[in-house]
């Protein structure tokens, strides 16, 4: 097995050739905290908008729940890490005080996911992270799509995905 | 490994890490894993797998000229997905080592129509999934963002 010597820098001492490298750890760690945002910044900006984006706001949110459970399940059983934890609030990009200030702080919420997850599949040379990751910047482009769409961004699906 | 041993210069990875833990804007970095990219052989494969879908890329632009010149009441969902797809050729040229200009040109396509396009885009975002896991630590994000855009652009044009 190509197991990745060279990861262990001098920062991650602690880890042995048999772990997950410590950069994958990190890149995880990085996915959870966009989806703890995620989350956050969707259940603000459900007070914001209408119905009709409330109701695919709520779909969204239970594909992130799930998200975070599988990344925190992922850490915490398969790593052995200690998945970091949700903040107690975010700073939006852009202040939130209608439903298009809100869209775009859900465009950005789900850019930065993106990125994440993009980071996941760079940083892994296991097959099956790098799997989950490519799967779940798929999902989170599709939110993407429907909420640069009715903020009236243009493309409305991004060329590369997870720039911003 | 003896291709990735050049590479793997204790110091550098230790500033690459040093990066890593200073600043939020990774995706941008070098990943550190490029030192745990494949051996030559596999490396080779992935990269004519990048100009396999640069070229198929290319085909689905060709695919969406079409369908616009058969429906130009299309152009407005197709022209976009075009773009992007040419886009798309251009980084996976790049990544793949091809020079610019040196692309093949795609053969003409017979005459498409919208539910031709969706489904060559479908296909491609399969065939990138596809290429994710033999890609190297410095492809993998490009082949990923491609699959993922792909991926969308066939469920939104439903």
């Amino acid at each position: 097995m190509n197991r990745p010597s060279a990861v262990r820098a001098p920062a991650s001492q602690e880890q042995d050739d048999q772990s997950i490298p410590q950069v994958t750890v990190e890149a995880l760690q990085r996915a959870l905290a966009s989806e703890h945002a995620a989350l956050w910044a969707y259940k603000m900006a459900l007070a914001f908008v209408p119905p009709d984006w409330a109701d695919r706001a709520r779909s969204d949110i239970e594909a992130h729940t799930t998200l975070r459970g599988q990344i925190t399940q992922t850490l915490s059983v398969d790593v052995g890490a200690r998945p970091v934890s949700a903040q107690p609030a975010y700073t939006p990009p852009q202040p939130v005080v209608d439903a298009p200030s809100a869209g775009a702080l859900l465009v950005s919420a789900e850019t930065d996911a993106i990125a994440a997850w993009r980071s996941v599949t760079e940083r892994s040379a296991q097959v099956p992270l790098r799997e989950a990751g490519l799967k779940a910047m798929i999902e989170c482009t599709g939110r993407l799509a429907f909420w640069r769409r009715v903020t009236e961004r243009s493309p409305v699906v991004p060329v590369f995905p997870g720039r911003s | 490994m003896p291709a990735g041993t050049a590479r793997r210069h204790p110091a550098r990875a230790f500033t690459r890490r040093r990066m890593l833990a200073t600043t939020a804007a990774t995706v941008a970095l070098p990943p550190v894993l490029a030192a745990c990219a494949p051996g030559g052989q596999r490396q080779d494969d992935a990269t004519d797998a990048l100009l396999a879908l640069a070229d198929a890329a290319r085909m689905d632009a060709a695919l969406a000229v079409a369908a616009v010149t058969a429906d130009p009441a299309l152009a407005g969902r197709l022209e976009p997905l075009r773009a992007a797809r040419m886009e798309h050729a251009a980084a996976l040229d790049q990544a793949g080592g091809r020079a610019p200009g040196s692309a093949p040109t795609p053969a003409s396509p017979p005459a498409a129509d919208l539910a031709a396009v969706r489904d060559s885009v479908a296909a491609a975002a399969r065939t990138a999934g596809e290429v994710v896991p033999q890609a190297s630590a410095l492809q993998v994000g490009l082949v990923a963002e491609v699959a993922a855009c792909c991926a969308t652009y066939a469920a939104v044009l439903q």
